[in-house]
């Protein structure tokens, strides 16, 4: 059931005015534990994709990366991580300007790659900056190796078997 | 029909679950007319299992809980089955409150079919060596059975909910009525046979289980079909391949026309008639509305699971019974046990690497208990069954970023490492001061007093846990396995979901509250056949027993009732 889209749907309903709703709305669904912000947003969308390319890849799930992301921190986060990880999501950007001069949708695919290896490997940096990069990677990760392409070519998944062979050659 | 009122029946059953639908069956089969209560609400096989079909990828948090369910709900969430794809079957701690004077996790399933939806399907017969065990070992009190009074029980069973196994011809393990097995998969049989050729005093078997792998007109006759491996029982299963008191009970007594199932009934107490010396019903508690109704009929079975069972007992009170139903020598609640399920050990299998498996199967390898059998000869009583795995590993590496990271992952399907592993499974010592009580002030939604436990591990516990990581450790090292790692759960009590006693059987009413036809000695029209008049635990998985109890017991009650002598 996608809730976020019914609470959207009765608060525009429940105005008792017939809005067109704005290009805004239409891309927002409302995550009630988590205090976030359009750039965040937009952040989290840029990540999930530079660490996890899926161009060339044939792979349909229900939900976008994004969402299945906000949607995990939303139902299944403690509050103290849900702050921490958006804490650390505004670390990053700044991290990113002060380090790079640019904002971190201008940087190639090589700097990203490099910028996350350094976060990851730093003692330096503030935990909830690895805390922010880790849980994106981890959540990214998770969304692939659920997927539908992913278990049935990588996993061999197969939802009624039918069958138990106990030694077959590899 | 015979001409009753809406209220009185033949029999009333407490307990829609894996014993209480037992006594249904064999009660309308007889002609009884039976009434049967369940706390829960009703699931009906099929059209109520709503996860049953769902793909991994369909589940909106892949599997996971919410935060705000493990929060609200910490007893219930340490149980491995309490999944997203199964959470609506499980009891929430939040819901149903009780008192752990000590820890322990009550697991429970308030619904018809109860626990034997989300059930793991591990069945086992007790041998003559288990019902021995408290009279040879000086513990509990002598069962006032044998197992050559349940044998043909548990033949009765058994054909009727379909149990794939092997023969194994061992007198630790009596065979059964067995449809065939899977097939082992090469570690497996390599460990089998490293233990034939190794000791002479265990054995690791296929491991038996609850699954129709054959077919045969009963279960055609019920509309069940074969397992087809899919792993995800404790949903429901649409083709009903394993067996639950919703596929196989519960419609099979309502063909006969004699029963009469209300969901949404809590029991309060049975009702005792001094004047006639007999229970004569059961108060009722809308689980919705609140309002208490009575029922009445000539006989009672109460299979409301363990500690409910005690709880209700322990609730009904009057002149005659001021500490519980039967409950004269104040043993009522006492000598609650559970089995050990706190070891673990895994490892590594470097050979047959040129070997896989292919499907799914939803059992795998069992060790019978193998210590103080014949005799006693460890530094701890009684002992441990345990499980024995071996699966082919397919290992995700989520190394690196970007294309890296890409293709790391899209290198998945190369076959790792065979991991080996296994977990005891022990039998614990029944002692007084393992007990429930009412609690004195606090009552729950439906004005029935909280539980309070106190159930806890013990030094024959321990000592056992040490020879399990031992004797293990040496089979493993002896069998070639490498990177062995044993390890202590910790779990509380009750999280192995095998708690019994507190109305044990036993020859004595001094000593015990049930005859051997699992009658109250004290008030012999009120049967208690579930997991609450187990005098031992034994290592077994317990479901199977408790159906042949059942079973033996209802039809002795059937008997009875016909010769008018309860």
């Amino acid at each position: 059931m996608n809730r976020r889209k019914a609470i959207r749907n009765i608060a525009v309903i429940s105005s008792g005015i017939v809005l067109l709703p704005a290009c805004e709305m239409e891309k927002l669904p409302v995550y009630e534990n988590l205090a976030l912000e359009s750039q965040q947003r937009e952040l989290i969308g840029w990540l999930t994709n530079a660490i996890l390319p899926k161009e060339g890849l044939e792979i349909s799930t229900p939900e976008s990366t994004s969402d299945f992301i906000l949607t995990m921190l939303n139902d299944c986060y403690a509050p103290e991580d849900i702050r921490q990880y958006l804490a650390g999501s505004k670390i990053f950007m700044q991290y990113v300007k002060d380090e790079y001069g640019v904002s971190y949708n201008n940087l190639n695919p090589e700097q990203s790659i490099l910028l996350f290896s350094e976060l990851m490997k730093s003692d330096l940096l503030p935990e909830s900056l690895k805390y922010f990069l880790a849980t994106t990677k981890q959540l990214t990760v998770r969304h692939f190796t659920t997927s539908e392409y992913f278990m049935k070519n990588h996993l061999d998944f197969e939802f009624a078997p039918g069958r138990y062979l106990g030694c077959v050659p590899v | 029909m015979s001409n009753k009122t809406d209220h009185h029946f033949d029999a009333i059953v407490i307990g829609a679950g894996m014993s209480g639908g037992w006594s249904a069956k064999e009660l309308c089969e007889n002609g009884l007319k039976t009434l049967l209560l369940e706390r829960g609400r009703n699931v009906e096989h099929i059209k109520d299992y709503p996860t049953t079909h769902m793909q991994p990828w369909e589940f909106e948090h892949r599997g996971q809980l919410s935060y705000q369910v493990r929060k609200e709900n910490p007893v219930v969430s340490r149980c491995y089955a309490f999944r997203e794809d199964a959470q609506h079957f499980f009891v929430k701690d939040k819901e149903h409150p009780y008192i752990q004077d000590k820890p322990f996790d009550w697991i429970r399933g308030y619904q018809v079919g109860g626990k034997s939806i989300m059930w793991a399907r591990q069945v086992q017969r007790w041998s003559k060596f288990d019902f021995e065990g408290p009279a040879r070992d000086g513990f509990a009190v002598d069962w006032p059975i044998r197992y050559a009074d349940l044998a043909d029980w548990y033949t009765r069973v058994e054909q009727f909910i379909g149990v794939s196994g092997m023969k194994d011809g061992l007198d630790v393990l009596p065979d059964g009525d067995f449809l065939k097995p899977w097939e082992l998969n090469c570690v497996e049989e390599y460990f089998q046979q490293f233990i034939r050729n190794n000791y002479d005093d265990r054995h690791v078997i296929y491991a038996r289980c609850a699954h129709l792998t054959e077919e045969r007109p009963i279960f055609r006759e019920q509309g069940r079909t074969l397992c087809q491996g899919r792993n995800i029982c404790q949903r429901g299963c649409p083709y009903g391949g394993y067996f639950n008191a919703n596929s196989t009970l519960i419609p099979w007594a309502l063909k006969t026309g004699n029963l009469t199932l209300r969901p949404h009934s809590v029991v309060h107490s049975i009702i005792f008639d001094e004047e006639t010396n007999k229970a004569t019903g059961v108060r009722v508690v809308d689980a919705n509305t609140k309002e208490t109704t009575e029922y009445f009929a000539r006989i009672i079975f109460v299979n409301a699971a363990t500690l409910n069972t005690n709880l209700i007992l322990l609730n009904s009170t009057s002149d005659r019974f001021p500490n519980g139903l039967g409950n004269d020598n104040g043993l009522l609640g006492k000598y609650i046990a559970f089995h050990n399920y706190r070891g673990r050990i895994s490892a590594i299998h470097e050979g047959h690497k040129g070997f896989t498996t292919e499907g799914g199967r939803p059992t795998s390898m069992y060790f019978p208990r193998f210590r103080n059998v014949y005799r006693q000869e460890t530094d701890f009583l009684r002992g441990y069954a345990a499980g024995f795995g071996a699966s082919r590993m397919r290992p995700v590496s989520s190394e690196g970023f970007g294309d890296l990271l890409q293709a790391n992952l899209l290198a998945t399907g190369e076959e790792g490492a065979w991991r080996v592993g296994s977990h005891m499974m022990g039998e614990t010592i029944p002692k007084e001061s393992n007990f429930v009580a009412l609690d004195d002030q606090q009552k729950d939604d439906w004005g029935i007093p909280l539980l309070r436990v106190n159930v806890d591990y013990d030094d024959n516990d321990e000592k056992m846990l040490q020879d399990f990581y031992e004797q293990f450790t040496e089979m493993y090292e002896k069998a070639g396995f490498t990177d062995i790692r044993t390890s202590d759960d910790g779990r509380n009590p009750g999280n192995d979901i095998h708690e019994m006693g507190g109305v044990r059987m036993g020859k004595d009413p001094k000593t015990s509250l049930l005859n051997k036809w699992n009658q109250l000695h004290n008030c012999p029209n009120v049967f208690v056949t579930d997991g609450a008049c187990m005098t031992s635990t034994s290592t077994q998985n317990p479901s199977l027993t408790f159906m042949a109890l059942t079973a033996r017991a209802a039809n002795y009650a059937v008997k009875q009732l016909k010769r008018e002598e309860i």
